[in-house]
């Protein structure tokens, strides 16, 4: 019940948010059209906010706005546009690549009351709740942003920002099965597919655990949205013993794309935006969402606390959030979804949201945005016991991070 | 008097050693001690770790990643080996028939390395990959199930190439500086080529051997791209779990136990290497 539910609304939410994401792809005559009601709208300047942080940068600033996303994300053309409509100067960087890697750069900053360069970033919704959580950003100029009332109402008030004054939502998507069908030779539906013999050691896993375990976890009927150390255990497990019969060829961030392109991996777990963007070069490369179910994530925009306050945010919140954009992306392709549980339910989707090369990460679930790292804490738990060197000690988790960075800027944008 | 007249004479050495010294104890010494403070405190979640002379994190740091700590040497210390095998008959070459393409040759040496490192070894996960033609040819010769990447081979392999150049160019520079006549004069003293190699060219090239070694092991040592992208969960080297240490579990405690054993290690072992093999070398 609950899963068909929260698949449901995955499905409507991607809609939406595919509607919104033609804005930067479809081209800018949307965004330009919009933009003058908009500025008119915060054309008020200078209001003071004490900020909170120190480091000298609580001055107000309306001339300057800092956006730390990640890559591929934004239609370049906008950030000109942007920066020709509203007079400020827009640094917008693609610095974001994965969740803890960034969080580790912030942490030490932002842990001292601190502030930080960018004005606004771009966690994965778990992360956003745990900065959020922590007190480490600042709300929204909700005032400044009268579109983000057009949002779906299960995303105004999101579980990992109840009162929905920090967040707001940029992009979503899902983690299921990405396979290249010129190795497999047949569709892939389920988990348990991956685990075939005759791919041994061809298949990838993501690094990102609330995507692996989440998916492993829902073919082995653990309750993802109520994860627990033990109910998780059953999923580590199941992964532990595909990586010790030698299985799983990699960990990977978002480069398991060139592995499934090359046919180094025949399957792999991966993300519904990137094998929309690359179905189009390769076609024979297929998502599905697994029949026991996938994994939602969705991606949102913040502030860092104690920043530099202006307008200019209020202006690129508003800018995105904007309904009744309808025009179909020549990136969209159908995919087949199938149904959770034992309703059967299978349901055509068309989206092309969520652009590719980036890492990131979700489950829909409540108890990880409250506890993010409940899978760390079941594998060191595991550490000191009967059974070391889980996955080769957790170090092999998620390995992929320093790396995706760098990866992530040689990659070509 | 005389006392008096010695003693900034005494201190001329210790103002000439200061810059130097100074240098060491800014970007040496206060980052090794700050590890160090690192590596005997408590993580705290989402804060910086406080300091309380924890010791258990190097001993947790040793059981749980012994095994990637023997891979680490394992695999620094055969590439290490190979890149001597492949490095000096290359240097020697050069060094010896090179004539006016010397400069050349080596220019095409170091060349592919203005590359990224981390471009060139994600490069090699295609050469070798699944469906390239080096695969097909090797599964020819050794079997239908060998593939390259996900397997120890393919890691050595990884960082013997990637570090090849580190070898060859201190061999390189140690060769060019002998005058090759003496292989003459060894002829002439009823040597067989072969011996005045051994007793003449390679003795006087070992310290280019040492600073090699040392060059590719020590980096070798501490990589974790090779085994990233060209190895598997059964491959992985220490430097892989120093860094997810850090950067994704945030256990900066753990994390710098690990790199100041990995510190100790690659020391001792480097005095070890240096006392059997170096010092004759470095003295002639």
């Amino acid at each position: 019940m609950r899963d068909e539910l929260l698949f449901r609304q995955a499905v409507e939410t991607s809609r939406a948010l595919t509607r919104r994401r033609f804005l930067r792809t479809s081209g800018l005559a949307a965004g330009a059209a919009g933009l003058a009601p908009l500025l008119a709208a915060c054309g008020s300047d200078s209001d003071s906010d004490s900020a909170s942080g120190d480091g000298g940068a609580a001055k107000q600033d309306t001339k300057n706005l800092y956006f730390a996303n990640w890559p591929a994300y934004i239609d370049e053309e906008t950030v000109d546009l942007f920066e020709k409509a509203s007079g400020i100067s827009f640094k917008y960087t693609e610095e974001y690549n994965d969740n803890n890697e960034y969080f580790a750069k912030i942490q030490p900053l932002l842990s001292k009351g601190r502030s930080i360069d960018p004005d606004m970033l771009a966690p994965t919704f778990w992360m956003a709740g745990r900065l959020i959580s922590l007190g480490w950003v600042d709300k929204l100029p909700l005032d400044k942003i009268p579109n983000a009332k057009n949002l779906r109402s299960s995303l105004q008030k999101p579980t990992w920002d109840p009162t929905g004054e920090y967040s707001l939502p940029w992009q979503s998507g899902f983690a299921g099965i990405a396979y290249n069908e010129q190795v497999t030779g047949r569709a892939l539906t389920s988990i348990d597919d991956l685990w075939d013999p005759a791919f041994k050691g061809k298949i990838g896993v993501l690094s990102e655990m609330r995507d692996t375990l989440g998916l492993i976890g829902l073919s082995e009927g653990v309750d993802i949205s109520k994860p627990t150390a033990k109910s998780l255990q059953k999923a580590i497990d199941a992964l532990q013993e595909q990586v010790d019969s030698g299985q799983i060829k990699q960990f990977t961030g978002n480069d398991y794309m060139d592995d499934l392109t090359q046919g180094n991996f025949a399957a792999c777990i991966g993300w519904s935006g990137d094998i929309a963007q690359l179905s189009k070069d390769s076609p024979e490369l297929k998502f599905v969402i697994p029949e026991s179910g996938g994994t939602l994530w969705s991606d949102t925009m913040v502030i860092p606390q104690g920043v530099r306050r202006g307008d200019g945010r209020g202006r690129v919140h508003g800018l995105r959030v904007r309904p009744g954009e309808r025009r179909p992306h020549r990136g969209l392709r159908a995919v087949r979804v199938a149904g959770r549980g034992g309703t059967g339910r299978a349901a055509q989707a068309r989206w092309g949201f969520g652009s590719a090369r980036r890492q990131r990460a979700a489950l829909p679930d409540r108890g990880l945005v409250q506890e993010p790292l409940v899978v760390r804490t079941a594998l060191r738990g595991r550490r000191g016991g009967a059974r070391r060197g889980v996955l080769e000690g957790p170090g092999e988790l998620s390995r992929a991070t320093g790396l995706d960075r760098a990866r992530g800027d040689g990659d070509g944008r | 008097m005389a006392g008096e007249d010695r003693k900034p004479a005494r201190l001329v050495p210790w103002a000439l050693l200061s810059p130097g010294g100074l240098w060491l104890a800014l970007f040496f010494l206060v980052p090794v001690l700050a590890l160090v403070k690192i590596a005997l405190s408590t993580p705290v979640r989402f804060q910086d770790p406080e300091f309380s002379w924890d010791f258990g994190n190097f001993g947790t740091a040793l059981s749980d990643y012994g095994a990637q700590f023997g891979r680490s040497f394992l695999y620094a210390g055969l590439a290490t080996v190979l890149a001597f095998a492949i490095g000096y008959p290359l240097a020697y070459c050069v060094a010896a028939y090179g004539g006016r393409w010397k400069d050349l040759l080596i220019g095409l040496v170091v060349i592919p390395f203005f590359t990224s490192f981390l471009i060139r070894t994600m490069a090699w996960t295609s050469i070798l990959g699944e469906r390239s033609f080096v695969t097909k040819i090797a599964r020819g010769v050794l079997g239908d199930g060998f593939t390259f990447t996900g397997r120890s081979w393919g890691v050595v392999g990884g960082l013997t190439y990637n570090f090849l150049p580190f070898m060859i160019l201190p061999i390189y520079v140690a060769l060019e500086k002998i005058d090759f006549r003496l292989t003459e004069a060894a002829g002439d003293l009823y040597a067989t080529p072969v011996a005045g190699f051994w007793r003449v060219i390679f003795p006087l090239s070992l310290p280019g051997v040492f600073a090699g070694s040392l060059l590719v092991f020590i980096p070798a040592a501490g990589d974790f791209i090779n085994a990233r992208f060209l190895g598997s969960p059964d491959t992985t080297m220490i430097g892989s779990v120093v860094q997810d240490q850090f950067l994704v579990q945030l256990d900066y405690p753990s994390a710098a136990a690990l790199s100041l054993i990995l510190m100790g290690i690659i020391t001792v072992a480097v005095l070890v290497y240096s006392k059997l093999f170096g010092t004759e070398g470095l003295a002639a």
